[in-house]
């Protein structure tokens, strides 16, 4: 919404460029730890650093922290509204800035919590889940802002005052760089779309923004959300390379990329031409788009029938296991199928299970959060019968004709489709079999690599695939995202996007440092900022106000329940909680609580308890001296661990705007088990 | 079941034990020739909390096997009889395998018949069952770079008994160490940082004290220490001092810093917002980032420096 174009302007060289890091909802310490190690590196040997910390509850990056500030709950959104209004104030704004590269823009209000449409909350949501933007002016803006003083927001917050002016200060000095990480205390946020946007509003207030060493950046990772998700366009609602569903032009333009017959292509409204769309059926398609957390409530309710999960432990991370997830995957109307190389909870939870390859395995590729595209080789051979989830589809495509998907109408225009497997029309089509494979595949210094896949359906398939993706960025309309040849990728560590002429872009909207900018803008002259995402070239500052979250603590259910990750384990622990130094360093999740709450409770370390929400109970040990340090009305847990899933603690509440599920507040209440 | 393995322990004890000496009549006479012939158990066997000086241990200890009854962990044992268990019946746990857990209410200790571990002791933070040290730092992987920390993260006094020490990491030139350091007046020797480390064999190791401790000699003074006792300086008090400098510039004595008039800096010698430090690098889109490392031990070479940047 900001930017009109996706992925950050900056990239990691920020962290040796910068002189300040603000830390916002994110744990950098144990869930970016080589990162982390930079940042400390820089503020070791870099004088004038600082690192600022905002958290929920005390973690290690507070160990490095010049300014550590813990806010109760949701009031970050005030908070960033509080250095907007600061920097107003005390007229430290980038005026010429502002005037060349901005536009002021005011969100809908009031717009619920992504609930089932039944709740209470999301019936007395005014605007629900809407998002158009008003445009405003700077006065305006300006008057939004002006109720965040610090008075309020520090009562409202829970953060000494002089804490909130200190980190404002970071932002409005105009000779500090700054660098704004924050990862899933932001994005999992019923309101993650609005602060997300809030804390760019300051960036682009101060202008501070597309050059080393300031850059607001969304940490997301290595095979990130990102890169291997929102760039290759693997969600519901998206194509490659920011071209969506919702977009008529768009899905035509796939379908060209792809050569398919107009139409097959699911729009999202299900219109084609301002046309209904139709079915195999030949009824109209309508909106037929869902996302991950309404999946669940699809299969619940018996609409959708079918769930194939590759490679991701969605029964034990998705919220409110008891309530949606589980009674969806068993409801006996319905067939899931995981493919996984673990027997995962989702595994144990599904119909039918399909034996995976698992990276290393397989040839394939990550995009991270920088922009970076990282290939790897195949380096073994996946054990038995494991097959790569490429392969998967690929494999089960054959056994689909377009006659049992297409509706007729389309076969009857393009007849030559008729009769076909989806494999002969989506990969065995001349295009994406275009590279052949020899066999074995050797690289530059002569190493020898298997390659299943390829060896399998006989031609280079991961090559096959990349290039023809590739002409999403390079034949479109849209620009910017443009990556180099496929073999260029397996000679480098990783290139960041655009790659023009082989080069890299380190710094995006920067005339200069980004070759797109004179594709857009040929006279721009060198370090003119160009938001080429949008018409104007200006991006979006977008006014957002505090709303509470969905379900605050009450009598009751008289805690915060955070949840989140640890250092040793990945996500839901597949993988590290088998091996077995991490499992000896972390073996089970444990409850981080505040020793004043525990003493309250007649608990104290290591006491057995049962964590209780509206939606179900697990139990855990205590924890009220470990590296989490909550402060009293709040417990953190991490979801690591199978055997207590945290998930059925967990509110299915999301962001209205983005889907993306708030599991970091939700009320519990603990007690001795 | 837990209450039963911890019978079996002591039961399997005795018979080995009455098989060994031959007779339950020679028990007695048996532990006792042991006893004295025992200076210590081997290094890896801990003491559980609030156990006497080795010494004085192993003569009021009666080899009863009640703390090791008592453990809810079941972390404790009887040392058998044998040449390399000279201390037969005497309780230890070994941290590798199972560390003292640092039970609030210290369970092992109030049936103790003989006060051989103290009653006294009711703060287990107060045990000194042994002392953790990060013996080899040569495979240690936070010496080596890599992020770990395991044993801070799961020291139960993490932050005072082992705190983390930040240093540069030299060799990358980016990145920097976190390096895990011991401190004694802290740490109980529960040895769950052994248990935890993440090396094939361990880095960090639970000594008994007297091993891990060294011993300073007794005439030497901290100036600091002494200073913070006293509250005060123990000399008399430095006379400001002037020094020769150019126009608009300063100098802290305190932290050897040189800076222009109009910039502030704060106790930790950093200089804060609105001054523009003399070492500082290209401001703005510049490409070039600002220094890697800053400043030099030397202010000289600061000052001359910024006098340069002024021209």
């Amino acid at each position: 919404m900001g930017f009109g174009i996706d992925e950050p302007a900056g990239c990691y060289d920020d962290i040796e460029a910068t002189d300040t890091f603000v830390l916002w909802g994110s744990n950098m310490a144990e869930m970016h730890p080589i990162l982390w190690s930079r940042v400390t590196n820089r503020r070791l040997t870099h004088d004038k650093c600082q690192v600022h910390v905002l958290g929920t509850f005390r973690n290690r990056c507070f160990d490095l922290a010049d300014n550590g500030i813990i806010f109760k709950p949701q009031t970050d959104l005030a908070i960033a509204n509080f250095i907007a209004n600061y920097i107003i104030e005390k007229g430290a704004y980038n005026k010429e800035f502002v005037e060349k590269h901005v536009n002021f823009n005011v969100t809908p209000t009031d717009i619920g919590y992504g609930l089932r449409a039944n709740d209470p909350r999301e019936k007395k949501a005014k605007n629900r889940a809407k998002g158009k933007l008003t445009k405003i002016s700077f006065e305006e803006y300006k008057k939004h802002v002006s109720k965040y003083t610090a008075d309020y927001v520090s009562e409202l917050s829970g953060v000494p005052k002089e804490q909130l002016i200190k980190l404002a200060e970071v932002y409005a000095d105009p000779n500090r760089k700054v660098v704004s990480f924050w990862t899933m205390g932001f994005n999992q946020h019923t309101r993650g779309t609005w602060v997300n946007g809030l804390v760019y509003n300051i960036h682009l207030l101060m202008g501070k923004i597309s050059e080393p060493g300031n850059s607001p950046f969304s940490l997301t990772g290595q095979p990130s959300a990102c890169g291997t998700a929102r760039e290759v366009g693997t969600f519901t609602h998206r194509l490659p390379a920011d071209y969506v569903t919702k977009k008529d032009e768009h899905c035509k333009f796939a379908e060209k990329i792809w050569n398919l017959p107009p139409g097959v292509v699911p729009r999202a409204n299900g219109k084609m031409d301002g046309k209904d769309q139709p079915d195999i059926t030949g009824k109209p398609l309508g909106k037929t788009l869902i996302h991950a957390v309404a999946m669940h409530r699809a299969l619940h309710d018996g609409v959708m029938n079918v769930f194939w999960v590759m490679c991701n432990n969605n029964l034990q991370a998705a919220a409110n296991f008891n309530g949606e997830s589980w009674p969806g995957w068993r409801n006996p109307d319905n067939f899931i199928i995981v493919s996984d190389p673990y027997p995962t909870v989702s595994a144990i939870g599904a119909d039918l299970i399909l034996p995976t390859a698992m990276w290393t395995e397989k040839e394939g590729a990550y995009g991270n959060s920088e922009r970076r595209t990282q290939f790897w080789r195949q380096q073994v051979k996946a054990p038995g019968e494991a097959r790569s989830d490429l392969w998967q589809i690929i494999e089960f495509s054959k056994y689909v004709k377009t006659d049992d998907v297409w509706p007729k109408e389309i076969l009857d225009n393009a007849p030559e489709y008729k009769g076909k497997t989806l494999f002969e029309v989506l990969y065995k089509n001349g295009q994406v079999d275009k590279f052949p494979y020899e066999g074995k595949i050797v690289d530059d210094r002569g190493n020898e690599y298997a390659n299943d896949e390829s060896e399998y359906f006989g031609f280079y398939v991961q090559k096959g695939l990349f290039e023809e993706y590739r002409r999403f960025q390079w034949e479109g309309k849209k620009r910017g995202h443009e990556l180099a040849p496929f073999d260029e990728y397996h000679k480098v560590r990783g290139l960041r996007w655009p790659v023009i002429d082989g080069k890299e872009t380190l710094w995006r909207f920067r005339a200069g440092y980004d070759p797109i900018v004179r594709h857009y803008k040929p006279d721009a002259k060198d370090g003119e900022v160009v938001f080429y995402g949008k018409p104007d070239f200006r991006a979006n500052i977008i006014f957002a106000p505090y709303e509470p979250p969905a379900e605050p603590p009450d009598d009751e259910y008289d805690l915060w329940l955070a949840t989140g990750r640890v250092l040793e384990h990945w996500h839901s622990g597949s993988m590290t909680r088998r091996v077995p130094e991490l499992f000896r360093a972390m073996p089970y999740a444990k409850l981080y609580m505040n020793k004043k709450d525990a003493r309250k409770r007649r608990l104290r370390n290591g006491s057995k308890v049962k964590i209780i929400t509206r939606r179900g109970e697990i139990v855990a040990r205590v924890e009220t001296r470990g590296r989490n340090q909550p402060p009293q009305g709040l417990v953190f847990i991490p979801w690591f661990d199978a055997g207590r899933l945290v998930n059925k603690l967990t509110l299915d509440q999301t962001c209205p705007l983005s889907k993306e599920t708030d599991y970091k507040k939700c009320a519990c209440k603990v007690v001795k088990a | 079941m837990a209450g039963n393995g911890k019978k079996m322990d002591r039961r399997r004890f005795l018979i080995n034990l009455a098989r060994t000496v031959g007779g339950v009549s020679l028990l007695a006479l048996g532990v006792g020739i042991h006893a004295r012939s025992a200076k210590a158990v081997p290094p890896e066997y801990i003491r559980p909390p609030g156990a006497l000086d080795e010494e004085k241990f192993l003569s009021a200890c009666i080899r009863c096997g009640i703390c090791v009854r008592d453990c809810p962990y079941d972390i404790l044992k009887l040392a058998e009889l044998g040449s390399d268990h000279p201390a037969t019946g005497t309780p230890y746990f070994v941290a590798r395998t199972g560390p003292c857990e640092m039970c609030e209410d210290i369970p092992c200790i109030p049936n103790c018949p003989t006060n051989a571990l103290d009653h006294s002791l009711k703060d287990i933070t107060k045990a000194r069952m042994g002392l953790a040290v990060l013996i080899d730092q040569e495979t240690c992987i936070a010496f080596l770079g890599l992020r770990c920390e395991v044993c801070y993260n799961v020291c139960p006094l993490r932050g005072k008994a082992i705190t983390l020490e930040f240093q540069p990491n030299k060799r990358s030139g980016r990145h920097a160490l976190f390096i895990p350091v011991v401190h004694s007046d802290h740490c109980t020797g529960c040895g769950l940082c052994e248990k935890a480390c993440i090396l094939e064999r361990e880095a960090i190791k639970v000594l008994p004290i007297r091993l891990a401790k060294g011993e300073l000699g007794h005439h030497y003074r901290l100036g600091w220490k002494e200073k913070a006792k006293r509250g005060g300086s123990l000399v008399n008090p430095d006379k400001p001092h002037e020094f020769n400098l150019p126009e608009g510039v300063k100098y802290d004595y305190e932290t050897g810093r040189v800076y222009r008039a109009e910039e502030a800096v704060d106790k930790l010698g950093k200089s804060t917002r609105g001054g523009k430090a003399l070492k500082e690098g290209v401001q703005g889109p510049s490409p070039t980032p600002s220094e890697k490392m800053p400043g030099t031990s030397n202010p000289l070479d600061v000052l001359n420096r910024g006098l340069q940047e002024a021209k």
